[in-house]
């Protein structure tokens, strides 16, 4: 959310907005991607003059279809492994992908990604130290937001001389810590098909687990698709207007375009397919099975047994990558959120059974500590949603029956 | 005519390929079968899957039986029993060719009803495989079943209907049960009670959607139908509405083209100028040259006169003055733009050009007396006699201002076009620049110049259109000042709009560490540009004078020539916004973009909009609602016409008298937001409403308001669906501080009446709930319409000026509005 950093204070005077493109142009995505190397190259020559662990680092472009919020300027993803788990990005071996909003101006999202990396080494600098000193950890919500703070305000000051120097100087702090950072530039985050598969039960997941969330991809369903469509057909005579009308009704069209969209915004790709046996016949296709084969062909991979689709099919994609045909879910920035959840309830369980107990005071001292803990970042938790998620929230709640009966969750 | 070749041509097809069939017995010629079969039925899409089926597959089908194969090549089935059809349909892919075939057997309607009747509600038949084709054949020719056998086949299908759907399962026979159970209820309207038993105590989510989209094809009957249902059910406030909106026919009666749309006609660079001025001027030269070239040929005699030097200084001299004369008369009835046109006719150009070739002529016979040019002297002298006698013609002509008017717009067309195109193009160069802006690391798009920061300004050299260079903005990134981050320019958020001298439109800013070079300071200044766009200007002022001049004539009593005059401004504007938007559509990447607002139609609406708050008469007043009529109706959405006229509007509700001449166009701009489907338009006419309701003005004026309200809405359920229900509740919410005055009321009757009969049934049914909810007693409404035939005939009136929403019979309309008030109201929990 906002940083004050130099170039977001920007407005368009049209609309009385942030300078935030809805739909940038290929030569905006080409000047990013090249702004976004030169960055990468000048960390990269930056670190080479210090030591420490290596780290990749890989930096990528995500574009916002306006439904998270235009201050959101980019973020790390998660890293989870071929069965879904997820992992720490910090742990040896490990990638650390960050991505930058593609719909912002190319120096916010330079300053963006320098702001990241300093956040990302005073962060892991403490959690470290921490570590060895076997600090107490019951006020870390608070810490981290203290670093985080502090990490953009020298960010701040020392972009005024440039964002060579400033990137320089991350690398130098960077290895004062013991990492040097390797970063690359890679323009889309996941571009092959596996590389989203695994990812889509944790994504369902946040689904199905946080309301806040499901009622703002359902408010935003509703007022795309919410009602049925009105059947416009220019010089079509009356009678053929409202039958295709009464059928579009009929076949239940605004639900599986419900799904479609559910399909796009939570997994990242809806598919939508039209058989020519009916009219209006439509169906959806489950995410996880499709694959593109060629633009605008799909076919049905299950267990490795792939079936072209003959029918015409309708793609949508959640947020769009530049490259690959696939699709990111706009849930991808909460993923970290589910992880911090998972973490929690274990916690919040565990520091409840020490209650239950009877257990020695500091224990009950430290359960007390960590509930507490749990609520604040709940708390936290659920403002981030509606914070990165504002649009859908200004919406009239969702229409009911939204899906079909016995598919409300995934 | 290609489709009727195309159709005959598959018909010969079937008929080969059945030919075929009948006559060859061996496999020589399946190839050949397979085509045409193939070819034959493409006719149909839904035939796809079949044709998509492997030849030998395809083959083995038709050589199955004669029954199958005359329903795959749909000919040669008549004699067929409607069993036997059926029968053929033994895999999903015949189940359409047979569906088709069964359908056309119209002559045996009483022994299809029964086997479909058998087929689907007793399940006798061969299988599962037929129920499918049976289904589609009950949804195309429900009418020819019976009573009995639709009951039972309905039942059927309400319960196959009631089966859970899997999205990601292909559609199966849930829908078609849906589809066929609609029709049996839209063609067998007493077979209602079979859903209304589902309605209650057991509820049947999958009966009630049948019956509402059933009911959307039953427009006669469709609010008693409505109400048996809800009386049915019983449903709760928000269950009734979801039901009533699937109802809803969501018909749309704007107009499917207009008559004459706007377009850009074609226009040659320069041939006004030709036409108007050289042209004229060159007709004595050319006149003069080929009579001394006759004379000498021809072998002349002399001519009868000899002109001499002095008198042709005196010609001279009277066309002077004869010119000074019309420009000084031009100048003080006519505005400027328009004086110097009226002043400088074409036949005056021809005078010049007479009396400057008579004299070097003259002069030239002076010198080298020869007959020929003597005749040419002659002819000359005439043609200035002539031409002089024009000059004064078109003079008198032009004494009336509103011929003055038209002479002056049709001659000008080209000028309004081209200034519009390039308008187009440089706004589209804008928008070019703000999205190449945005992807440079060295560009700040900036609202206001900031004055904290330390910085080199850059201020416009000159008024005009603020339209940089994005060649030369993305050429800065050649020098390591920009590409490095040490400079920074900021762009101000003008672009696209006019700007003045000296006003600020950018900087280069800095950073903390460099001191700007001159040369990149001087590379800075060269992209901000300002474009000179004197002629689009002049489009504006033109458009100014003529409001003037209507405006002035409108003031005497002159309607008809104030109308003449607003029909030609009209038509610059017009012209000038096509070639605006035929312009920018030219250079764009073909998407929606925010523009500003025309400058001509802002000047011309402001002007109006001005003549109007300061109107002396109701003539005036009236010609010039009329002529912003005009000016709304040419508009389409995105040109923001009603949004201008309203911002306008607001000023004149502080003068009673232009208020009240003023509110027709708040009915015209209201209608011309829902026709153009135009949200921000639409908004600002009912927040102007909501501030005449709200209490500055009384009586008469907040009657005629409240109308003028309830027509809106009421033309917006006719016209615009999607922006009804809004505009309904609009509406009952700023009319509340009338309490439940009868105007009110009988507003809100006219608007439900208007929705029943243009089928949005959601919109009534939220009638009736508010009435009931506001405590409204709609009896005496109700004895007012039955004892009061003059009410009647008013509402009728109101109607048909209206728009005509009420229909031909408005007093029935309106009835029948309260009876499904009071009924739905007992009805909803």
């Amino acid at each position: 959310m906002p940083l004050r950093l130099p170039s977001e204070r920007q407005v368009d005077p049209r609309t009385g907005k942030l300078d935030f493109l809805l739909d940038p142009s290929p030569e905006h995505t080409r000047r990013s991607g090249e702004a976004m190397e030169a960055l990468a190259a000048v960390l990269s020559s930056a670190s080479q003059n210090h030591r420490g662990e290596r780290h990749a680092l890989v930096i990528s472009h995500m574009q916002n279809n306006g439904m998270l919020s235009p201050l959101f300027y980019g973020g790390a993803l998660a890293n989870l492994d071929e069965s879904g788990h997820f992992l720490d990005p910090m742990s040896p071996g490990q990638i650390v992908q960050f991505v930058v909003t593609l719909n912002q101006p190319v120096q916010l999202q330079i300053e963006t990604v320098l702001t990241f990396l300093a956040q990302l080494v005073r962060r892991q600098g403490k959690i470290w130290q921490s570590a060895e000193q076997r600090s107490d950890m019951s006020e870390i919500d608070v810490i981290a937001g203290d670093l985080d703070e502090r990490a953009v305000s020298d960010t701040v000051d020392t972009l005024r001389h440039g964002w060579r120097l400033t990137a320089e100087t991350i690398a130098q702090q960077a290895s004062e810590i013991g990492i040097r950072i390797e970063p690359k530039y890679r323009a889309d985050p996941f571009p092959v098909r596996e590389s989203l598969r695994k990812r889509l039960p944790q994504l369902k997941r946040i689904y199905n687990t946080f309301p806040t969330i499901r009622d703002a991809v359902d408010r935003t369903i509703s007022a795309m698709s919410g009602r049925e469509p009105l059947v416009i057909g220019g010089a079509l005579p009356n009678a053929q207007r409202d039958f295709l009308q009464q059928r579009t009704s009929l076949m239940s069209v605004t639900k599986y375009v419900n799904h479609y969209f559910r399909d796009a915004l939570v997994c990242g790709n809806g598919y939508l397919a039209f058989g020519d046996s009916q009219p209006l016949g439509v169906s959806n296709l489950r995410p996880e099975d499709v694959r593109i084969t060629k633009p605008n062909e799909f076919a049905i991979d299950r267990d490795g047994v792939v079936e072209t689709i003959r029918d015409r099919v309708l793609h949508q994609r959640g947020l769009k990558q530049i490259i690959s045909p696939y699709g990111l879910s706009l849930l991808e920035i909460f993923l970290s959120d589910l992880r911090s959840y998972d973490v929690f309830a274990d916690t919040e369980r565990l520091a409840m059974e020490i209650l239950k107990a009877n257990s020695a005071p500091e224990q009950r001292e430290w359960a007390g500590q960590m509930l507490s803990l749990a609520k604040r970042v709940g708390t936290e938790r659920e403002k981030r949603f509606k914070e990165m998620l504002p649009g859908p929230f200004q919406m009239p709640a969702p229409e009911p029956g939204l899906f079909f009966e016995g598919f409300e969750k995934y | 005519m290609g489709r009727a070749l195309r159709r005959t041509g598959r018909r010969l097809a079937a008929a080969m390929a059945g030919v075929i069939l009948n006559f060859q017995p061996t496999s020589s010629y399946d190839g050949l079968v397979v085509r045409l079969a193939s070819f034959a039925l493409a006719e149909y899409p839904q035939a796809q899957t079949l044709r998509s089926l492997p030849a030998h597959t395809l083959v083995g089908l038709l050589r199955r039986d004669p029954a199958t194969a005359a329903v795959i090549l749909g000919r040669g089935y008549t004699e067929i029993p409607v069993g036997d059809l059926m029968a053929v349909a033994t895999q999903p892919e015949l189940a359409f060719v047979v569906a088709q075939a069964v359908s056309n057997r119209r002559d045996a309607a009483v022994q299809r009803s029964t086997t479909l009747y058998q087929i689907i509600a007793l399940g006798t038949r061969l299988g599962r495989s037929q129920v499918i084709p049976a289904l589609m054949v009950v949804a195309a020719e429900a009418q020819t079943i019976s009573t009995s056998e639709a009951a039972a086949i309905l039942r059927t299908c309400l319960n196959i209907a009631a089966q859970r759907v899997n999205p990601y399962e292909p559609p199966g026979i849930i829908q078609l049960a849906k589809a066929a159970a609609t029709t049996l209820l839209q063609e067998h309207p007493e077979l209602d009670g079979e859903v209304h038993s589902r309605l209650r105590p057991h509820f049947e989510r999958a009966a009630l959607e049948v019956i509402a989209v059933a009911l959307r094809a039953r427009p006669a009957e469709r609010p008693s139908a409505v109400i048996r249902v809800l009386q049915a059910w019983r449903p709760s406030v928000a269950n009734a509405a979801s039901f009533a909106r699937e109802c809803d026919s969501r018909s749309r009666a704007v107009a499917i083209d207009a008559l004459r749309p706007l377009r850009l006609r074609p226009s040659v660079p320069g041939a006004t100028v030709l036409a108007r001025k050289v042209g004229p001027f060159l007709v004595a030269p050319a006149i003069a040259v080929i009579s001394a070239y006759l004379a000498g040929r021809l072998a002349w005699s002399n001519p009868p006169f000899d002109i001499g030097l002095a008198e042709i200084l005196i010609a001279f001299g009277v066309l002077i003055t004869v010119h000074i004369v019309a420009a000084e008369l031009a100048a003080t009835r006519l505005p400027g733009v328009l004086a110097r046109h009226t002043s400088f006719p074409p036949s005056l150009w021809l005078s010049y050009g007479a009396a400057t070739t008579l004299l070097l002529a003259s002069g030239y016979n002076k010198m080298h007396p020869l007959v020929p040019v003597l005749w040419s002297t002659n002819i000359l002298t005439a043609l200035l006699g002539g031409s002089v006698f024009l000059v004064m013609v078109a003079l008198l002509r032009r004494t009336d201002p509103a011929t003055a008017v038209e002479d002056f717009v049709k001659a000008r067309r080209d000028f309004n076009q081209n200034a519009g195109s390039d308008l187009g193009k440089l706004r589209r160069q804008a928008e070019a620049f703000r999205d190449l802006a945005t992807s440079l690391s060295y560009v700040r798009m900036v609202m206001a110049p900031a004055k904290t920061e330390r910085r080199s300004v850059i201020e416009a050299s000159r008024r005009g259109l603020f339209v940089p260079s994005g060649k030369r903005l993305v050429a800065l990134q050649s020098s390591d000042f920009w590409s490095s981050g040490c400079l920074a320019i900021n762009v101000a958020a003008t672009v696209g709009v006019m700007v003045n001298r000296r006003d600020e439109i950018g900087a280069v800013v800095p950073d903390y560490e460099t001191a700007i070079p001159k040369k990149e300071l001087r590379r800075a200044v060269r992209v901000l540009t300002v474009q000179q766009v004197r002629d689009i200007e002049q489009v504006g002022e033109a458009v100014g004078n003529l409001v003037e001049i209507l405006n002035e004539l409108a003031l005497h009593g002159n309607a008809g020539g104030a109308e003449r005059v607003g029909q030609a401004m009209v038509s610059v504007l017009s012209d000038h916004m096509a070639a605006v938007r035929a312009g920018k559509d030219r250079y764009s990447r073909g998407q929606q973009s925010v523009a500003p607002v025309i400058p001509a139609l802002k000047t011309c609406i402001s002007s109006l909009m001005s003549a109007l708050a300061h109107a002396q008469n109701r003539t005036q007043a009236g010609v010039l609602v009329e002529v912003i009529t005009n000016v709304l109706r040419m508009g389409v959405a995105g040109d923001d016409a009603p949004a201008l006229v309203m911002a306008n509007l607001s000023e004149l509700s502080t003068m009673p008298s232009a208020a009240t001449d003023a509110e027709p166009l708040l009915r015209a701009a209201g209608l011309r937001c829902l026709e153009t489907f135009d949200r921000l338009g639409l908004t600002l006419v009912q927040r102007e409403i909501e501030e005449r309701l709200g209490g500055r003005q009384r009586g008469q004026v907040r009657s005629s308001i409240t109308q003028i309200a309830a027509e809106l809405c009421a033309n917006a359920a006719w016209l615009e669906y999607r922006l009804a229900p809004g505009c309904w509740r609009w509406y009952w919410g700023a009319t509340q501080p009338l309490g439940l005055l009868m105007d009110r009321v009988l507003g809100a009757i006219r608007i439900g009446s208007a929705a029943l009969m243009s089928g949005t049934i959601s919109l009534a049914v939220d009638v009736a709930l508010r009435l009931r909810e506001s405590g409204v007693d709609l009896q005496p409404p109700r004895k007012m319409l039955l004892a009061n035939s003059e009410l009647v005939a008013r509402e009728q009136a109101v109607s048909d000026l209206g728009g005509g929403y009420l229909g031909t019979s408005a007093g029935d309309a309106l009835l029948a509005c309260i009876d499904f008030c009071t009924q739905a109201a007992a009805a909803i929990a």
